[in-house]
C-alpha cells in the first residue's frame, strides 16, 4: 500500500513539471472590457490584446508571480480573478476550512450520543399509505 | 388601466382575501373560512393564468404598445420564440415565478388532503404568492404601456433564440417555485408541533429536486452550445444561486429520511428547508438586482429593496417559529452505531451544506469586499475550483461507503465483504489510469470512481439475490417497484458518479488550441484531422451568417462537414454571436468555434473535451432516479401489493 501511493506522490511531481503557458495565466486573471469572465472565457479583443501581452512576458522569462503582479499594476486589483491568500481575503479562503471543522465537530458530538430508537425503515416508508403514516 | 394590469390587480385582492380567510379559518377553527380561502385562491389562480396567457397573446401579436413586449420582441422573431419571449426578462420571468406557484399551489389543493396541516400551508404559500403579485403589481409590471406604438419592437437576445434558453428558465422555476412549498411545509409542521410534515413534503421534495437537476442541466447546456466560449459552468452568482438550493435540497431529502427512522433532526431539516427557500429569493434577486456583477444577469432594477426585505424577513421568520416551538423541535439521537447508514447520511449532510456555505460565500463576497476593502473583488473559478474540488472527492468516496453501510449497525465482517471489491476496482482505476500517463487528479478521480461505482453495482447485484429468496417469484421489476425510494436513490447516485468523471475529465485531460488555417489547409488535432475548405455566406430576413467549412477526419474516414459559423442579427443592438458547430463521438466531443477571418485564412478555437457526453448522460440518469423514486404508492399498489399478497399467501 505504502508503496502504491509513493508511486502515486513521485508520479505527480514528474507530471507536474511542465513550462508556463498562456493557459497556466488566463485562468487567474479577468478580461477587462467588463465583462465579468475570466480571460480563458472571453474572445473579445480586449482579450486578445492581454494574451499577447501575457505571451510576450511568458516569452521574456517572467514566472507566473511576476506575471501576474505585473498585469496587476497594468489594470489594477479588480484584473485579479483570484484575490491573495491575505489582509481582508484570508477570510475568503479560509472560510471554507472554517464551516467544514465546525460541522465536523457538530457531526462527532451528534455521533457520540446514542440513546435512540428506531421507527421504521424509510425504504418501506414509502409504501405506506399516508394517513396510516400520520395516525 | 391595461386588462393583463386589471388581471394581475384582482389576482393580488384575491390572494390577500384568502390570507384573510386562512389567517381567521385557522385561528377560529371554522371550516367555512377556509372554504372561502380555497375559492379565494382558486379566484388567483385563475387571474394569474389569465394574465400569463394574456403576455403571451401579446407576443403573438406584436403589441409593442406594451413595453416589455417592444423591449424583447420584433416583428421578424419567429413565433416559437415569441412565446419564450414571456420569460426573456424581469417582470416577464417574475410573472412565470408566480404562475409556477400557483400551479404548485392548484397541485397542492388537489392532491393532498384538506386537514390544518394543508390549511397552515395554504396560508404560508399564499403569503409568498402575495409577494410576488405585489412586486408584479409595483415595481415589475410586465404590462406597462408606452404611451404610444412603436414600428418595432427591439427583438430578443440572439442568444436567448434557442431551444435551450426555452427550457432553462421554466424548469428552473418548477424547482425554485416547488421550494417555496416545502418551506411551507416544514413552517407549517413546526408550527403545529406535528411530523406529519416530513411524510407529505416527501414527493415535494423530490419533484422540486429534479425540476432544479433539470434548470442546472439545462442552463449548462445552454452556456457550452450557444454561449460559444467552450465551457458549460463559470462558476457566475447567476449559475452559483441555482446550484445553491439545489445543495441543500439535496441534503434535505437525505436528513429526512433520518426524521422519519428515528424522529431525529427535527431542527436540522426545518433549517435546510427555509434555506433553500433563502438561496431561492437570493437566487431570484441576484439575477434581476444587478447587486452582483454577472454576464446571465437582467442588469440594474429596483427590486433591491424588496427581496432584501422578503430575505430578512423570511430568515427572522423561521427563526422566531423555531425559537417558539423549541420543546417540539428537541430531537432524538440518531446513531446506534458510526458505522451505519445515518452516519454517512450525516456526512453527506456536512459535505453538500458546507458546500453551499461556501458556494454562497463566494458569490456574496464582492459585496463583502466592497464593504471591508472599498471594491468589488470578483471571485473566479479558481477559488471554486481549490476550494469545491477536495469536497467533491470526499462526496464520491461516501457515495461508496454509504452504499455499502446498512441502517441501525452494520456488521463488520459483512462491511469488509462488501467493501473488498470496490477497494479492488479502486486500486484498478488507479494503476490502469497510471499506465496511461494521466494526470494525478484525473487518476484519483478515476480511483474513486471506480470504487463508488463497484459499491453500487456491487449492492445492485446482492439485492437481487437476496429480493430473490424474500420474494420468491416476484419479478426483478416488481422487487425495484417495492424499494423504489432506495433504488431511486442509488440511480441518482450513479448519475452523480457519471457526473463527476464527466466534470474530471473535462477538468483535468482537455485538449485546447486556438489555430488560424488557411483555406484547404490541413491540421492534425488529437485523433482527428481538420480540413479548412472555405467560408459559405446566407442572408436572411433576421440575420446574416458567415458559416466555415471544416472537414472532421479520423483515419482516413471523413465524419462529419462542420460548419461553425458567426452570426450578425439585424434587429435591436445588431449583435453577432457565434454558432459552434460540435461534432459527438461517445463520450467525448470536438467542438470548434469561428472567431473570425482575413483573406484565405480562418481563426478558430478547436477543443476535445474527452468525457463531456458523460455529464449530460448523468443529469438524465440523476434525473431518472428521482422520478422513479417519485413514483406513487397507489401505482405500485396494485401492481406491486396485490401480487406480492397472491406470492406469499
Amino acid at each position: 500500500m505504502r508503496s502504491f501511493f509513493a508511486l502515486i506522490i513521485l508520479y505527480s511531481i514528474i507530471s507536474g513539471s511542465s513550462a508556463l503557458s498562456l493557459n497556466d495565466i488566463q485562468g487567474d486573471v479577468i478580461c477587462t472590457c467588463g465583462c465579468g469572465k475570466i480571460l480563458e472565457n472571453c474572445d473579445c479583443g480586449t482579450a486578445e490584446s492581454m494574451r499577447e501581452e501575457i505571451n510576450s512576458m511568458i516569452l521574456s522569462g517572467k514566472n507566473r508571480q511576476e506575471i501576474i503582479k505585473e498585469l496587476q499594476s497594468m489594470y489594477g486589483r479588480e484584473v485579479l480573478a483570484n484575490p491573495p491568500k491575505e489582509g481582508v481575503f484570508i477570510g475568503l479562503w479560509y472560510y471554507p476550512v472554517f464551516v467544514v471543522l465546525i460541522g465536523a465537530i457538530i457531526v462527532y458530538a451528534i455521533l457520540k450520543r446514542r440513546d435512540t430508537e428506531w421507527y421504521g425503515d424509510p425504504d418501506e416508508t414509502i409504501n405506506q399509505d399516508e394517513f396510516e403514516l400520520e395516525h | 388601466m391595461e386588462l393583463g394590469y386589471i388581471s394581475i390587480l384582482i389576482a393580488l385582492i384575491s390572494s390577500l382575501t384568502s390570507l384573510y380567510y386562512y389567517y381567521f379559518g385557522i385561528k377560529n377553527k371554522s371550516p367555512t373560512m377556509l372554504k372561502n380561502g380555497e375559492k379565494s385562491i382558486y379566484i388567483a389562480i385563475a387571474f394569474i393564468a389569465f394574465s400569463s396567457i394574456l403576455l403571451i397573446y401579446y407576443f403573438i401579436t406584436d403589441s409593442f404598445w406594451i413595453e416589455y413586449v417592444a423591449s424583447y420582441s420584433s416583428k421578424e422573431l419567429p413565433a416559437f420564440y415569441k412565446i419564450t419571449a414571456f420569460w426573456a426578462g424581469s417582470n416577464g420571468s417574475l410573472l412565470l415565478w408566480t404562475l409556477i406557484l400557483s400551479c404548485y399551489i392548484f397541485a397542492y389543493l388537489r392532491i393532498e388532503r384538506k386537514d390544518l396541516l394543508s390549511a397552515y400551508v395554504m396560508l404560508i404559500s399564499m403569503a409568498v404568492m402575495t409577494f410576488f403579485l405585489f412586486l408584479l403589481a409595483t415595481v415589475s409590471n410586465p404590462f406597462q404601456e408606452m404611451g404610444f406604438i412603436p414600428s418595432n419592437g427591439l427583438g430578443l437576445n440572439p442568444l436567448l433564440q434557442t431551444p435551450e434558453m426555452a427550457v432553462h428558465p421554466p424548469t428552473l422555476f418548477l424547482g425554485y417555485a416547488g421550494s417555496a412549498l416545502v418551506f411551507s411545509l416544514a413552517i407549517s409542521g413546526i408550527l403545529l408541533s406535528d411530523d406529519r410534515w416530513v411524510f407529505r413534503a416527501r414527493k415535494w421534495i423530490v419533484f422540486t429536486w429534479i425540476w432544479l437537476t433539470q434548470g442546472i442541466f439545462w442552463g449548462a447546456v445552454w452556456a457550452y452550445r450557444v454561449l460559444g466560449w467552450g465551457g458549460y459552468w463559470a462558476w457566475d452568482p447567476v449559475e452559483n444561486s441555482s446550484l445553491l438550493p439545489w445543495l441543500t435540497l439535496s441534503a434535505l431529502m437525505h436528513s429526512i429520511m433520518i426524521q422519519e427512522a428515528r424522529k431525529g433532526m427535527k431542527l436540522w431539516n426545518i433549517l435546510l428547508a427555509s434555506i433553500t427557500f433563502e438561496f431561492v429569493i437570493l437566487g431570484t434577486f441576484i439575477t434581476r438586482s444587478g447587486i452582483i456583477s454577472s454576464v446571465h444577469a437582467f442588469g440594474q432594477s429596483n427590486l433591491t429593496p424588496p427581496f432584501m426585505l422578503m430575505l430578512v424577513f423570511v430568515g427572522i421568520f423561521t427563526l422566531i417559529v423555531i425559537f417558539a416551538r423549541k420543546d417540539y423541535i428537541k430531537s432524538q439521537d440518531i446513531v446506534e452505531s458510526v458505522a451505519s447508514k445515518e452516519a454517512t447520511f450525516l456526512f453527506n449532510n456536512l459535505i453538500l451544506v458546507a458546500s453551499s456555505l461556501t458556494v454562497f460565500w463566494g458569490t456574496i463576497f464582492p459585496l463583502v469586499s466592497e464593504g471591508i476593502a472599498g471594491y468589488k473583488v470578483t471571485i473566479g473559478p479558481p477559488f471554486y475550483n481549490q476550494v469545491i474540488t477536495p469536497l467533491a472527492f470526499l462526496l464520491v468516496v461516501l457515495l461508496g461507503f454509504c452504499i455499502a453501510f446498512p441502517w441501525r449497525r452494520a456488521n463488520s465482517k459483512e462491511l469488509i465483504r462488501r467493501l473488498r471489491l470496490p477497494a479492488l476496482a479502486f486500486f484498478v482505476g488507479a494503476s490502469l489510469s497510471m499506465a496511461f500517463q494521466l494526470k494525478i487528479e484525473l487518476i484519483l478521480a478515476l480511483s474513486v470512481f471506480m470504487f463508488s461505482l463497484t459499491t453500487h453495482l456491487q449492492q445492485y447485484i446482492q439485492d437481487t439475490s437476496k429480493f430473490r429468496e424474500e420474494y420468491k417469484r416476484l419479478s426483478s421489476i416488481k422487487i425495484l417497484l417495492r424499494r423504489r425510494r432506495r433504488y431511486g436513490g442509488y440511480t441518482a447516485h450513479l448519475g452523480l458518479l457519471l457526473i463527476f468523471i464527466g466534470i474530471a475529465g473535462g477538468v483535468y485531460s482537455q485538449s485546447y488550441e486556438n489555430v488560424a488555417m488557411k483555406v484547404n489547409e490541413k491540421m492534425e488535432f488529437g485523433d482527428y484531422v481538420l480540413v479548412y475548405r472555405g467560408i459559405d455566406f446566407k442572408d436572411t430576413r433576421l440575420k446574416t451568417s458567415w458559416y466555415a467549412h471544416v472537414e472532421l477526419w479520423k483515419d482516413g474516414k471523413l465524419l462529419k462537414i462542420m460548419k461553425p459559423a458567426i452570426e450578425r442579427y439585424k434587429s435591436g443592438n445588431g449583435e453577432e454571436i457565434r454558432r459552434v458547430d460540435i461534432f459527438t463521438e461517445l463520450p467525448k466531443d470536438v467542438y470548434i468555434i469561428f472567431s473570425g477571418a482575413t483573406g484565405d485564412t480562418a481563426f478558430f478555437d478547436v477543443k476535445i473535451d474527452p468525457a463531456i457526453n458523460l455529464i449530460w448522460v448523468g443529469c438524465w440518469v440523476l434525473t431518472a432516479g428521482g422520478i422513479f423514486a417519485l413514483i406513487p404508492r397507489r401505482v405500485v399498489s396494485q401492481f406491486v401489493f396485490k401480487v406480492e399478497s397472491e406470492v406469499k399467501a
